[in-house]
């Protein structure tokens, strides 16, 4: 952890499960910081199982688990985007199984990912307007009204 | 389409797959030339049915029994339990660890099966498919209530009458099985329309978070029962195969050698289950925690997980499924490339993919 926080600015570290880290890391730090696990020795981090989106009202936590398959390890990098801009880099290049997760994202939460190579909507049809899983989304919808 | 005969121009195919094995539809743009595919993108979304969305309107019990809808839903049940329980802190008591791994285990073997039966079904070997998609449905109906899940533990014991007819089976099967996976990969037939196509890499699985079967049949000994055990998996003797070739006839045989050592776990639980009582549900009534659980648990099919994060409420704030067969999809494209357009029926069937399982 020690390396992790002389290169990086980490402004949160917490336990989750009791036995994984969090480190939450800032948005530009993203992409040099999974190229650093991945790359070094310490971490050896080669598979990304998934990322998870979280709507927070102002801002948009992103949670990329990560998995060491020869050291067994768990190591959780989360940053957080403001809900007003939200673009984060893409990092299909380091990792590509997560083509279809910030596919997903984008098409969930709104989130624009830097470098992609085709953002477009991923489960929602092309045509739907707005982000589901947003938490502001059903109030904004008209079609839902008949629903209360 | 003609042009594309003479390996002039390349024809652009819209597939629309719909196996009994994918179970949901799978969209495949692929590029030909000759009959030789030269490129491959997958379009999902399909079977969408919000699960996700679904879990913000709903107390925790009332979603843990929408789950209960979706095939092989024990896996769903318990992934969801076992991260409720690391928010809440809740230990359950041995005796539903144990109920809960047969449970599971004989839902890993009928999903297996199924799968095998599919697959034979799918290069043309139909008298033998028939017997193991009867294996795989009789093996469904052994435990007669497939909903014993529930915060805590477990909802009720497992009759004895029960667990005697699932030992008679097994017995039974045990030998069945031997005999009818042995006379099939004797047969040549049978191998040689599935040995050295879709070969999966090492590096390939890896860097697309490929797991289960799929990634063990490419050499990676990766199991969560045995690298991070959760329930009881530590204090049971169980090997993992792992193979190396990677392509359809490995992960046939690595599926079919699970089925070997889910036999040997269940008859562990069996002898456990015959002579103990106790306890099978602890206290769950507990004000609900703030923060964030990750459980993982192995599927059939792969890596299982459920992300829950609580704002302290009776409903949960966020849940998140990852499901194996979307990450599985991810990689059909590369297996596809510079293949012959014959071999994509056998090649995306191999890869035991469940497209409900993908759109959640």
């Amino acid at each position: 952890m020690e390396t992790l926080k002389n290169k990086f600015k980490i402004s949160d570290i917490t336990a989750v499960n009791d036995n994984i880290q969090k480190v939450t890391v800032d948005k530009n730090d993203l992409k040099n910081c999974m190229a650093f696990l991945k790359n070094s020795g310490e971490y050896a981090v080669d598979m990304l199982l998934s990322i998870t989106a979280n709507d927070l009202h102002n801002k948009i936590e992103l949670i990329y688990d990560t998995y060491s398959t020869t050291l067994n390890k768990h190591i959780i990098v989360s940053v957080q985007v403001d809900i007003a801009n939200p673009i984060v880099s893409s990092i299909t290049k380091i990792f590509k199984s997560a083509y279809f997760d910030e596919r997903e994202i984008f098409d969930m939460f709104g989130v624009d990912f830097e470098g992609h190579k085709q953002i477009k909507k991923l489960i929602m049809p092309q045509s739907f307007i707005g982000n589901p899983l947003l938490k502001t989304y059903s109030q904004n919808d008209e079609r839902l009204e008949w629903n209360e | 389409m003609m042009k594309g005969w003479n390996g002039m121009n390349k024809t652009t195919f819209k597939i629309n797959v719909e196996q009994k094995t994918t179970q949901g539809k799978l969209n495949l743009i692929t590029e030909v030339d000759g009959d030789i595919i030269k490129s491959a993108e997958t379009i999902i979304g399909f079977s969408h049915k919000g699960i996700e969305k679904l879990a913000e309107s709903c107390t925790y019990q009332e979603y843990l029994n929408i789950l209960q809808t979706f095939e092989n839903h024990v896996f769903y049940q318990e992934a969801f339990c076992s991260s409720f329980e690391k928010l809440q802190g809740i230990e359950i008591p041995e005796k539903a660890m144990y109920t809960r791994v047969l449970v599971i285990e004989l839902e890993r073997i009928s999903s297996h099966l199924n799968w095998i039966g599919y697959f034979l079904e799918n290069i043309d070997i139909e008298k033998t498919s028939f017997d193991f998609l009867k294996y795989s449905k009789e093996i469904q109906e052994l435990t007669e209530n497939n909903n014993y899940i529930i915060f805590g533990g477990i909802t009720n014991n497992i009759e004895p009458s029960i667990i005697s007819n699932i030992e008679k089976y097994i017995n039974s099967f045990k030998l069945i099985f031997e005999k009818r996976i042995c006379s099939l990969n004797t047969n040549i037939a049978f191998r040689s329309r599935i040995e050295n196509i879709g070969i999966l890499t090492k590096n390939t699985a890896i860097n697309y978070a490929v797991t289960g079967a799929n990634l063990r049949a490419s050499g990676i000994n990766f199991d969560e029962r045995k690298t991070n055990p959760y329930l009881i998996y530590n204090k049971i003797k169980f090997g993992v195969p792992t193979l190396k070739r990677g392509d359809c006839f490995a992960r046939y045989l690595e599926r079919a050698e699970e089925i070997k050592e889910s036999i040997l776990i269940v008859e562990q639980c069996i002898e456990y289950l015959k002579n103990s009582d106790g306890e099978i549900r602890s206290n769950t009534e507990k004000e609900n925690q703030k923060g964030i659980s990750i459980s993982y648990t192995e599927s059939p099919r792969g890596l299982l997980n459920c992300t829950v994060i609580s704002e302290g409420n009776d409903k949960p704030y966020r849940v998140k499924w990852r499901t194996p067969s979307y990450y599985t999809v991810q990689v059909l494209p590369n297996l596809l490339i510079n293949r012959n357009f014959n071999d994509l029926k056998t090649i995306i069937c191999s890869m035991d993919i469940s497209m409900s399982e993908v759109d959640r």
